[in-house]
């Protein structure tokens, strides 16, 4: 039995293989990555609002390139944070949050040059053990996964949306709140069975689908230019400061103090797997569960947030380490891991391909070919990083008065591309208004796109599943895996309330 | 299922709660401050508005003409005064931007009269 899978997975990884070797997928890996390293370092772009705000390229190409280029734009943001991280005390992406603890020091130090390079490799390991990682441990989910019936697919979708809710933001409520939210957004098209109009409010734009596109867009990209047109250039900081960066022969020596440490990266690179492929949780967390363990594994902890390379080392590689781990629910179970892979499986699904386990089944050579690249642009990050951080004080030069404008225009041409309607670009910034309104207000907006994305899913299996039992609504708590999913669901909903019961009793 | 409903229905009733206190809080914040509301988001509701405008007219000039105007406008609006500077950055970006989704991605864009 394990030998058969073997074989077929080490077929599927050739097929991959084979995938790879055209030159043109390497081109497309290498643009997303630079992009995404562009986007990681620009304080306010994440991976997610850089794939938003790039979609309508990104439609029009093939399936696999498109996957195979928001990859790279993944890897890239998630290295790419830690730049401006290091230098200016201002984190590109949130998730670089930790390396700012021991970065900074070591730049006002004047080591900024072998941070860097510290930086660079524990990406760059961190991506290649994550997209492994991700290679053995998705055909054996999938397998497991396909067996599951319309009420299993139904309480998954439920679970991913309550999973998301609680953790991402400060106030579980808020994110639950969002995420039914985003469910009520997925059920204003017709009914899918009966096809009867719903909460289309008269607009024939609105009767067949609510378009993803848009609504990725105007979530993601417009809350973020609107706070960026706030300053006058990107990146706000003195010219001279940068000039002095970009030593090839500092960064490759901080490289190899980091090489030094294989330990600290594998544990690291392994922490960011694995939270991340819980859906939803992200790098955030990941960073920081892994610096405290680096601190807490460490001989002389007092030595953490002085600059001590340990602790770049935990938080870059988990940060890396979560883009191979985002992508074990993404294409298992159809669940996005992040924002990111949630615009990817939107991707997918609007050129046919509905996310769920039985994607690994019938398109496996794709995905593992996707994996594989994944690896290599682990690899490709220490060569893209060395030029892109002596070109990095050319960036920080451009105006937002010249970004902006033309940032506006692509996203309408995005809303646009998907379906050709002009009431799509009004969609687009309805939306956005909806993003910033939620912004401000302090309500998370992956829960949200979670729910869009989750809800079309979780009424058709619940529809399937009742009408199987004819109406009996003890289908749903059957097989154990339905028992395990409503007990881990149940917890999470009690969770906040025990968490809040038991500061009492300390306090 | 009855408890998971009660639990939710708690919860979104206590985030109204929680929410409303805040909202009229901001809303005692504004009194005090009224000239700052437009002050603090000008720039924002400019960009959201010219976006719906543009949106509208270009319906009738055609979109590309209509992104032309729409991005000298807004760089002019965001800072950008030299029109030595300004008209040819709007007509590169403009004619990158024909390039990529008129010509190669072929998307049937408005048209106006002329363009």
């Amino acid at each position: 039995m394990g030998g058969v899978k073997i074989m077929e997975m080490s077929k599927m990884v050739l097929e991959g293989i084979e995938f790879l070797l055209a030159l043109d997928t390497l081109l497309v890996l290498l643009a997303g990555l630079i992009m995404g390293i562009i986007a990681g370092s620009l304080p306010g772009f994440t991976s997610g609002n850089a794939c938003a705000v790039m979609l309508p390229i990104i439609i029009g190409m093939s399936t696999s390139y498109a996957i195979v280029f928001m990859g790279g734009v993944y890897a890239g943001a998630q290295y790419g944070g830690s730049v401006p991280a290091i230098l200016f005390k201002v984190p590109g992406t949130a998730q670089a949050a930790a390396t700012v603890l021991d970065g900074y020091p070591m730049a006002k130090q004047g080591k900024a040059d072998i941070a860097l390079g510290v930086s660079m490799l524990a990406s760059s390991i961190g991506t290649m053990i994550s997209a492994v990682l991700a290679i053995f441990i998705i055909i054996p989910m999938a397998r497991i996964a396909l067996s599951f019936g319309p009420a299993e697919m139904f309480l998954l979708a439920l679970m991913g949306v309550s999973i998301i809710s609680n953790v991402v933001g400060k106030d579980s409520k808020k994110g639950l709140l969002v995420g039914a939210l985003g469910f009520l957004v997925a059920s204003m098209p017709a009914d899918p069975f009966y096809g009867l109009p719903r909460m289309n409010f008269g607009i024939i734009e609105l009767y067949d689908e609510i378009p993803l596109i848009p609504a990725l867009i105007g979530l993601f990209a417009i809350p973020t230019f609107l706070s960026l047109s706030k300053s006058e250039y990107i990146i706000e900081v003195s010219r001279e400061e940068v000039k002095q960066v970009g030593s090839f022969s500092r960064m490759i020596s901080g490289m190899i103090a980091a090489i030094k440490r294989p330990f600290n990266i594998l544990i690291a690179s392994l922490i960011g797997t694995i939270i991340g492929a819980i859906p939803g949780t992200g790098a955030g967390i990941a960073t920081f569960i892994s610096y405290g363990q680096a601190v807490a594994l460490s001989k002389n902890p007092e030595s953490f947030g002085k600059g001590n390379i340990d602790g770049i080392i935990a938080s870059e590689a988990a940060n890396n380490g979560v883009t191979g781990g985002a992508m074990i629910p993404s294409f298992a179970l159809g669940v996005p891991g992040s924002g990111t892979t949630a615009i990817m499986l939107s991707v997918m699904t609007i050129q046919g391909i509905i996310p769920g386990p039985h994607v690994v089944r019938d398109y496996g050579p794709m995905i593992y070919g996707f994996l594989i690249t994944l690896f290599i642009a682990g690899l490709l990050i220490i060569p893209v990083g060395l030029i892109y951080n002596s070109l990095f004080s050319k960036i920080t030069i451009v105006k937002t008065s010249s970004l902006i404008p033309l940032l506006v225009v692509l996203c309408l041409l995005g809303a646009f591309g998907q379906r050709q309607f002009i009431f799509d670009m009004y969609l687009l910034l309805i939306f956005g208004l909806l993003g910033v309104l939620l912004e401000i207000y302090g309500f998370p907006l992956i829960p949200f796109v979670f729910g869009i994305i989750l809800g079309p899913i979780a009424e058709k299996s619940f529809v399937q599943a009742i009408s199987i039992s004819k109406n009996d609504p003890r289908i749903f708590f059957q097989s154990t895996i339905c028992k395990i999913m409503w007990i881990v669901i149940f917890l999470l909903f009690i969770s906040p309330l025990l968490i809040r019961y038991f500061k009492k009793i300390k306090a | 299922m009855l408890v998971f409903g009660f639990i939710l229905l708690w919860n979104i009733i206590d985030t109204i709660l929680k929410a409303r206190k805040e909202i009229s809080k901001g809303i005692n914040k504004e009194k005090h401050e009224t000239s700052t509301f437009w002050e603090k988001n000008e720039k924002s509701i400019v960009i959201f508005v010219s976006a719906i405008i543009f949106i509208y007219i270009s319906q009738f000039l055609g979109f590309w003409i209509a992104t032309f105007l729409y991005i000298t406008f807004l760089s002019y609006y965001l800072g950008i005064r030299n029109i030595k500077y300004l008209i040819p950055q709007s007509i590169i970006i403009t004619a990158i931007l024909y390039g990529i989704f008129g010509l190669w991605l072929k998307l049937p864009l408005p048209e106006g009269l002329l363009f």
